[in-house]
């Protein structure tokens, strides 16, 4: 059976407005459609937009079911300009549910989370790392991966736990030009006076980059057997330290004292027996 | 709280527009930025979502700009002449400005739904008198000034007039069409039109003689990609080649530095090698062939002179001025069949054309180096505004010549040493030279590079020809039969030579026709106007200017869209320069982008702005 190319509009997440559909096309008034779950889930390809596929999509319709912000980041999402694109509702959903959780960032119920309180290291370097990233990506006009950086950071930020104004402030600067409107509001949420467009850019700080904690892997005879943690900067001493007084040693020392131990800065402790 | 987009989208977007967020102004005390989309034509259909992905992109940048601390210009505006409203009008009887204006305004109301940051004060629309009159404005300069190939740059016609008082055409540094030879007292005696007409060669907007495709039933030249198969695309209407008399812009004056230019500009190589292709660079030599048995000869141009031995038939241009020249009695049938045929092929489908087809004129030439007498036939493979028209053919070394040569049974002889040409042409470039030498010129066992330089010094010695640098690049045509366009600020004297307004008579606008269509005596839709005369009475153009006219500027007029003295003024020009970000299809390489680029270089010429490029 040939597969009936349907309007996009009709779509929302895969399911079909099965009462839209028999509006749209009158020879299925009477057609009974086989449902998973009180559903009737569409497949779907990646076609160019064409009037012919019915996957022309008119932006006025998704700005009123979705908003602006979200058409924006949406069409910057779908990657380069040339490529064909998928127009498929589920990232419209994804992006529009990325800008909700920003915004459950900032409130629970009516009630403002936001603190003015030092932000911890780990904070600081999801948004500086979002920063440089961003930075970066504009200059090369790559606005995709700056979306999906976005995503990844308000991710680590609800991980976090994160509340902290500081965060904040520079969070909503960069997703300015991206998303204007939501920008604007919690721009003036987090306190501050006249438009978000004459903030100013932030400058990342390497510093808050630099991985907080180094992972070794521990190899005995050659063979890696467990990993361990330590604080950036530890000296090797400490590391050898750290690797032979890990719960796994005695076993895989079999009895005996490490012959040598060979600790490769950033990576490996090697025990040679 | 939940997150209301609604709510907050409508609030946003009326405080922006409220406090005037977007406006921007000159300001000393801080760098510019410039970020420009290319103005879109409001078509009946409105955005739909792929449209918006150039302005959002472009958005982004310009917003992050000003919060690097640039003052950004970002303005938008509207590319508003164009067919559609016009057909459309035809067959409603809807003025094209109304529909023009509600699909503007629905244009705008989508916009504004997606939160852009233009500054809307600074909105153009190419079909505003007030924006059209800077177009005249530069149209009528154009009309007035010659091109300089000496100080290589654009004069007024007066300084060409000077010279022509005192030295005629005698080593005249000016751009030209037309093949003008006169002594200062000759220029002093001829008449007025005379004068005009010698003018007209010259000016960089100017009337003359070029080949269209004519389509007689909808009363309008077409562009090629309106064309197909000797037909129309819309309506299916029978097209012919035709030479006539239109306005054209003199883009090819300026070839040489569009070229050059673009080494100083920023674009993708892609845009930058279609342009440096469609430009067409080629150095090669002009060459003189006597007509055997005639006064005649026929100038060609070639970029391989060392094949000169290797010629064994010319080939002409069925448009080619030389075929009246040359045609005998006898052929004389056998020729007129065969140019009316070519006139229904566009010079797109002779390009691609494979069919090999051609008639011979009945007259030969003289190898000026062999002097050997070859064939001379006339063939739609060669082309009218290519060179002069006229080629000499060597079938041994290029392909199209070769099928030409296979066909009518004309000789192929290889000049390259080891080239194998039972099969086909050896078109490569290299090698060592055979079968050419005689007493005049010895090029055997020469490299082709070496044997060309040669060639090219011996033909200039002996007078036979001269070095020249050739290009692909044609003057534009810049007359339309259509209504909805810029009006030309010309008008016709009573020697019916076109003359220019006053400047202060522009803008001249666009009149009120009852209908949108040709007069019943076949005239452009302006002919239907009541009163379409200028001040003093005598009749106005009848055409109107091409699509390309408005959008060739619009970028220098957004910085200063409210000026009634300037295009821009000065010390605006000064700040604002040039486009830092440009986002734009590139379908419009080899139009829009070439044109606006000769239309800046031409102000630049002049002082009225400040770049030579339209961008960086």
């Amino acid at each position: 059976m040939t597969p009936i190319h349907v309007d996009v509009n009709m779509v929302s997440a895969d399911v079909l407005d099965i009462e839209k559909f028999r509006a749209w096309r009158p020879e299925f008034k009477d057609a009974e459609f086989i449902l998973e779950k009180d559903k009737y889930i569409c497949g779907w390809a990646i076609e160019k937009m064409s009037k012919s596929m019915f996957n022309v999509v008119n932006p006025d319709d998704i700005v009123e079911r979705y908003g602006a912000d979200t058409l924006r980041l949406y069409e910057m999402f779908l990657g380069p300009v040339e490529a064909s694109k998928p127009w498929d509702t589920n990232g419209i959903d994804g992006v529009n549910r990325f800008l909700k959780r920003l915004w459950g960032l900032f409130f629970n119920g009516d009630e403002l989370k936001i603190v003015d309180e030092q932000p911890s290291a780990e904070e600081l370097k999801s948004l500086h790392k979002l920063i440089k990233k961003v930075s970066g990506d504009i200059e090369a006009l790559s606005y995709n991966t700056s979306v999906a950086a976005f995503m990844i950071c308000v991710n680590e930020l609800y991980s976090l736990k994160c509340n902290k104004k500081a965060i904040f402030d520079d969070l909503i600067v960069l997703l300015a030009p991206f998303a204007p409107h939501i920008s604007e509001e919690l721009w003036h949420v987090l306190g501050h006076e006249g438009t978000v467009c004459d903030a100013q850019w932030p400058a990342w700080n390497e510093d808050y980059l630099k991985e907080s904690t180094i992972k070794y892997t521990v190899l005995f005879k050659g063979r890696p057997r467990y990993n361990i943690e330590v604080p950036a900067g530890t000296d090797a001493a400490e590391v050898e330290r750290v690797a032979l007084a890990h719960e796994g040693a005695a076993k895989w020392l079999e009895g005996k004292a490490p012959k040598k131990v060979i600790v490769v800065p950033n990576k490996i402790v090697n025990v040679v027996i | 709280m939940e997150y209301n987009f609604k709510e907050i989208e409508k609030k946003w977007q009326r405080y922006w527009k409220d406090n005037k967020i977007y406006q921007v102004e000159v300001d000393h005390a801080k760098p510019k930025f410039y970020v420009l989309d290319m103005f879109p034509y409001p078509s009946g259909a409105g955005l739909h979502v792929g449209h918006p992905l150039g302005y959002i992109a472009s958005d982004i940048y310009a917003r992050y700009k000003r919060l690097k601390g640039f003052n950004v210009l970002h303005p938008m505006g509207y590319d508003a002449y164009g067919l559609p409203a016009e057909q459309y009008a035809i067959q409603t009887g809807q003025h094209p400005e109304i529909t023009t204006n509600q699909n503007i305004n629905r244009y705008r109301e989508q916009m504004d739904k997606i939160g852009f940051c233009y500054d809307w004060n600074r909105e153009v629309r190419t079909c505003d008198p007030k924006y059209y009159k800077w177009t005249q404005w530069a149209f009528l300069k154009m009309f007035k000034s010659y091109y300089n190939t000496e100080l290589e740059k654009a004069r007024p016609i007066e300084e060409l007039m000077e010279y022509f008082e005192k030295h005629g055409t005698k080593d005249c540094p000016a751009h030209t069409n037309g093949n003008n030879d006169f002594t200062a007292d000759e220029w002093k005696a001829f008449s007025k039109v005379e004068k005009e007409n010698i003018l007209m060669d010259y000016r960089i907007a100017y009337r003359g003689n070029t080949m269209v495709n004519w389509c007689a039933k909808l009363g309008t030249v077409l562009a090629n990609d309106e064309v197909s198969e000797g037909v129309s695309i819309r309506g299916g209407y029978p097209v012919e080649q035709k030479m006539m008399s239109q306005w054209c812009l003199r883009v090819s004056a300026y070839a040489g530095r569009l070229l050059r230019d673009l080494d100083t500009i920023e674009w993708t190589d892609s845009i930058k090698e279609t342009q440096r292709n469609w430009i067409g660079y080629s150095e090669g030599a002009e060459m003189t062939f006597p007509v055997a048995d005639s006064d005649e000869s026929l100038l060609i141009f070639t970029t391989r002179a060392d094949t000169i031995f290797g010629v064994t038939f010319m080939v002409l241009a069925p448009e080619s001025e030389y075929v009246e020249k040359v045609v005998t009695a006898d052929q004389r049938a056998a020729v007129d069949a065969y140019i009316d045929e070519v006139k229904h092929k566009t010079e797109r489908e002779r390009l691609i054309e494979k069919k090999v087809s051609g008639v011979f004129t009945g007259s030969y030439a003289i190898n000026p180096i062999s002097l050997k007498k070859i064939p001379i036939y006339i063939s739609d493979y060669v082309l009218a505004g290519y060179g002069t028209g006229a080629i000499m053919a060597v079938p041994a070394h290029d392909s199209r010549d070769y099928a030409f040569a296979k066909h009518f049974d004309l000789p192929i002889i290889p000049l390259i040493e080891g080239a194998d040409v039972s099969e086909e042409s050896f078109d490569a470039k290299e090698g060592i030279m055979c079968n050419s030498s005689n007493e005049m010129l010895q090029l055997n066992g020469l490299q082709v590079k070496d044997a060309i330089a040669k060639t090219k010094e011996f033909i200039e010695e002996k007078g036979i020809g001269k070095v020249k640098v050739n290009y692909r690049l044609r003057d534009a045509i810049f007359s339309r039969q259509r209504y909805w366009g810029e009006p030309f600020p010309i008008y016709y004297d009573e020697d019916n030579q076109p003359q220019a307004l006053e400047e202060s008579e522009l803008p001249l606008l666009l009149p009120e026709v009852d209908k949108f269509l040709p007069t019943e005596t076949g005239e452009p839709p302006l002919g239907r106007a009541k009163n379409w005369v200028a001040s003093n009475g005598r009749p106005l153009e009848l055409c109107t200017m091409p699509g390309f006219a408005g959008s060739s500027a619009y970028y220098l007029r957004y910085m200063d869209p409210h000026n009634d003295e300037a295009l821009v003024d000065k010390d605006v020009d000064e700040y604002w320069r040039q486009v830092d970000l440009y986002i734009g299809g590139t379908e419009h390489a080899t139009g829009h982008l070439i044109y606006s680029r000769f239309w800046n270089k031409f102000l630049y010429d002049y002082g009225y702005v400040c770049e030579a490029e339209t961008m960086m």
